[in-house]
């Protein structure tokens, strides 16, 4: 019996790593973002009833930045537990967590206990004392105004000098000794005090004031972050403006897919040096951080139609293959990729075409390799159930040594069942959001194989919280 | 009418893709032409009642003075608009090129369009159909004087009116559970003119334009035809069951060249699946009949030899003089619907004389009458007639 209760557990939790790793609550391909949040939200509700500890350590997993929110604002939600380890842990692992979400995200997170009327000590305490640390609260009271006032009005925080006038008060009016604030003041009628001011806030002002799109994006460049250059880039080029350097090589590899699956063919084929060398140099920026290390890896990666996402993450699933290979490149021995349909070149990939996994897995298979990595949404058409048959037969009567070490990366989380919809019960299936994470969940394959117990499992979390908390 | 084998010439089958219980199998052209395009032409309002002015002397004549023109009623959400030749108008945004046709009638919480004719020639080179409705028309219009000797058994109202009003129920794209969703998430291949529908592997429908583009825009508007009740059920088998999911033999695989000829072949039976699942309308005897004619293509619809033992399709068509198929869409009719047709058949080829009927039957004149009375026929009797049938029937 309690074998069987340890097998549940694990399962549960795997199930919930899994979804945290995936699941952004955005639509996919094959379903619509309200059915993707009442599943995680289920999940979450679920996990957090039962294992509430382990739930407060999957902050610690490396999930991504949705989930790790989500947590958060359960476990305020929730109440602190009884016990005084476990609350002095969890709130260490919440302040971690505050303070390592991207600055955005953590001041969403906050506002987001005022709309879910979340208001109790722990979480007016978890308020302030993220506030008393920011070192730059000037700069974001400035660049998340709205959010920042709904903070503090929810939590009833009192402000004694200019930060309590700048947000409640008219910013149009009144001096402010604060450089950025006044700024923000003058910004209402002289276009010379916009280009002080971070770019996101800047951006309405200029609308306001009518300023040509060219001269602004022209003088508000030096205030811009690189990420908000990468997305202005397009518009840069549009406006002919020549000096726009955007450090392509700093991006994350899947960020950089995305982009240049936004191109047309033509101009990729016509940039197609420049891409790919910025592509390594983000890869092998990456990898010089794991120490992981592959050997002969065969990639299966699908460009199948159903590659393409949704609206709200267009070419999601195709961007993180693609950002896979060029990881996975600088971390192997030697690799050879095979795509469904097969291309010419990666970076000319498009989202088109049947899914025959099937064929890719036979030919990447024939290939030897001592590790082989899908990268897939899992619905395979050309036949069904092609890939499944596939490694059924090879596992079970070619390679029942299970030499060949064969992981399912999905990067859509299906929502009707949970999870990452897996190919076979014989590869186990991980999810993945952005590729970076690949190593972290070629580990984690390990636990979703169901070749680890319950006890390897909780001291894993252990460990990485033991880690991040150090 | 004339006879003829049901083909799809110049068409091959793609893989097919499955959803849910829907399996759609595009079917593409290898040699496209372009002299022959379909515009979708939208109504607002999804009711219609269209004017069927019969060219029929025989039902003109039994029409009283007073008696309406026949007019077909149903949910009409589209035309299509066939334009002939490569005369395409170029068209700039906001221009209105096509008048959306026929009157609207407002009937307070409905609007009415009142269409005139299923297919009526525009201009000189364009043809409006009201799509399947035209082939549902010719299926309800089948026989539909009633008896041309008045036999006494008969009512009064079947030998002045005929079978009026002659109802068949059938329902929308949409009532079919993951119709919309495969129309959706399947991609349209390169070349892709047409498309058979199956659900649960039953075919439902078969729909075929001339050119891609033309596909690209009406393959959504699939979901607003109408299809057969029975879909509606074989819709709620969600899965494509296990045993129909291709298996791969395990047996005497000892090497990766083994296990590539088993994935070879079990990819093989996949696709070799069409042909047998569209058995029911391929190589089946169609009773046809023309309904217009424009230089080389031909307007017809169609009805599979009526059969109660087997699937039996209707359809309309535009066919080219080399036999080319340019233009297909057909229903699958439903068990009930093909007994009453075929039963009305039987009746018509035997001069509506109950006795030679029930023995071309095989059965008895009496249960002959029952069986007119549970296909909703029992109006075209005495009510003499159908007592008698009735008591029996008690005894």
């Amino acid at each position: 019996m309690a074998e069987y209760t340890a097998r549940i557990e694990r399962e549960d939790l795997i199930t919930f790593i899994n979804a945290c790793f995936t699941c952004t609550g955005q639509a996919e391909f094959y379903s619509s973002s309200a059915e993707q949040g009442v599943s995680l939200s289920f999940l979450h509700e679920y996990i957090r009833t039962n294992y509430r500890r382990l739930y407060a350590r999957c902050l610690a997993a490396g999930i991504n930045h949705y989930n790790q929110a989500e947590i958060v604002l359960q476990l305020l939600g929730a109440g602190a537990p009884e016990s005084d380890a476990d609350r002095q842990e969890e709130s260490r692992l919440i302040r971690y967590a505050l303070s390592s979400l991207p600055t955005q995200r953590a001041y969403k997170l906050l506002e987001q206990a005022g709309q879910r009327r979340i208001n109790n000590r722990r979480c007016r305490a978890v308020v302030r004392q993220f506030l008393a640390e920011r070192k730059n609260l000037v700069f974001e009271a400035v660049k998340y105004r709205n959010r920042m006032r709904r903070i503090h009005s929810h939590g009833h925080l009192r402000s004694e000098d200019e930060l309590g006038r700048f947000l409640f008060g008219d910013a149009a009016e009144g001096r402010f000794e604060t450089p950025i604030f006044d700024a923000y003041r003058r910004a209402h009628y002289e276009e010379r005090a916009l280009y002080e001011l971070p770019y996101s806030v800047a951006e309405g002002f200029a609308a306001k004031l009518s300023i040509p799109r060219d001269r602004f994006l022209a003088r508000i460049a030096p205030r811009m972050t690189s990420a908000e250059k990468a997305r202005t880039a397009r518009a840069a080029e549009r406006e002919e403006i020549d000096d726009w350097r955007v450090d392509w090589q700093r991006r994350d590899p899947t960020q950089l897919a995305t982009y240049l699956l936004s191109l047309g063919i033509p101009e990729r084929r016509a940039r197609l040096a420049e891409l790919e060398a910025a592509m390594k140099a983000s890869a092998q920026r990456i990898v010089r951080e794991v120490p992981y290390r592959l050997g002969r890896v065969s990639m299966v990666l699908d460009n199948s139609f159903s590659s393409r996402g949704s609206a709200d993450k267009a070419h999601r699933p195709l961007a993180v293959a693609l950002a896979s290979l060029y990881l996975v490149e600088q971390a192997s021995a030697s690799l050879r990729a095979f795509w469904t349909s097969p291309i010419a070149h990666p970076l000319l990939a498009r989202a088109q075409g049947s899914t025959s996994l099937g064929q890719a897995l036979l030919d990447a298979l024939a290939w030897k390799p001592d590790q082989l990595l899908i990268v897939s949404d899992g619905f395979d058409n050309d036949p069904p159930n092609g890939a499944s048959e596939v490694l059924r037969v090879y596992c079970s009567r070619l390679d029942p040594g299970a030499e060949v070490e064969i992981v399912h990366l999905n990067p859509v989380f299906d929502a009707a069942h949970l999870m990452p919809r897996a190919l076979s019960s014989w590869a186990p299936t991980v999810g993945i959001r952005d590729a970076k994470d690949l190593f972290l969940m070629i580990g984690f394959a390990r636990f979703a194989k169901g070749s680890m117990d319950l006890q390897a499992l909780e001291a894993y979390l252990q460990r990485r919280m033991l880690e991040v908390l150090a | 009418m004339s006879s003829g084998l049901f083909g799809l010439d110049g068409l091959q089958p793609a893989p097919a893709q499955v959803w849910g219980a829907v399996r759609l199998m595009p079917l593409v052209q290898t040699r496209p032409i372009d002299d022959l395009r379909i515009d979708p032409l939208a109504f607002g309002e999804a009711f219609g009642l269209v004017g069927l002015d019969s060219r029929d002397p025989l039902l003109a004549s039994q029409r009283p003075e007073d008696w309406p023109e026949t007019v077909y009623a149903s949910y009409i959400p589209h035309a299509y608009v066939i334009s002939f030749g490569k005369r395409q108008a170029e068209a700039v945004w906001g221009g209105r090129l096509k008048k959306s046709g026929g009157k609207k009638l407002d009937l307070g919480p409905f609007k009415v369009r009142l269409l005139h004719r299923m297919m009526k020639k525009d201009c000189r080179d364009r043809w409006r159909i009201l799509p399947l409705h035209l082939a549902m028309e010719g299926f309800l219009a089948l026989h539909f004087a009633g008896p041309a000797i008045a036999w006494q058994e008969y009512s009064r109202q079947a030998l002045t009116y005929g079978l009026s009003p002659r109802i068949e129920g059938s329902i929308s794209g949409r009532a079919i559970r993951g119709l919309e969703d495969a129309l959706r998430v399947f991609e349209i291949h390169a070349g892709q003119v047409g498309m058979a529908v199956f659900v649960a592997d039953a075919l439902a429908a078969m729909m075929v334009v001339s050119h891609p583009d033309d596909y690209r825009r009406l393959h959504r508007s699939l979901v607003e035809d109408f299809f057969c009740d029975l879909m509606l059920h074989y819709g709620l088998y969600s899965q494509v069951p296990e045993d129909l999911c291709p298996r791969m033999r395990t047996e005497g695989i000892r090497s990766l060249a083994d296990l590539q000829s088993a994935f070879s072949s079990m990819r093989q039976g996949w696709h070799d699946a069409f042909s047998l699942l569209a058995e029911g309308l391929l190589e089946r005897t169609l009773s046809m009949e023309t309904v217009n004619k424009a230089g080389p293509h031909r307007l017809l619809r169609f009805v599979t030899r009526l059969d109660p033992a087997r699937e039996n399709h209707i359809g309309e068509s535009i066919v080219r003089e080399d036999g080319r198929v340019e233009y297909l869409k057909t229903y699958r009719l439903s068990a009930a619907q093909t007994r009453r047709a075929h039963l009305l058949q039987v009746l018509a080829e035997h001069g509506w004389h109950l006795e030679d009927a029930a023995g071309a039957l095989n059965e008895t004149r009496r249960s002959l009458t029952r069986r007119m009375e549970n296909a909703g026929f029992g109006y075209l009797l005495k009510e003499n007639v159908r007592a008698a049938a009735r008591s029996r029937r008690r005894k």
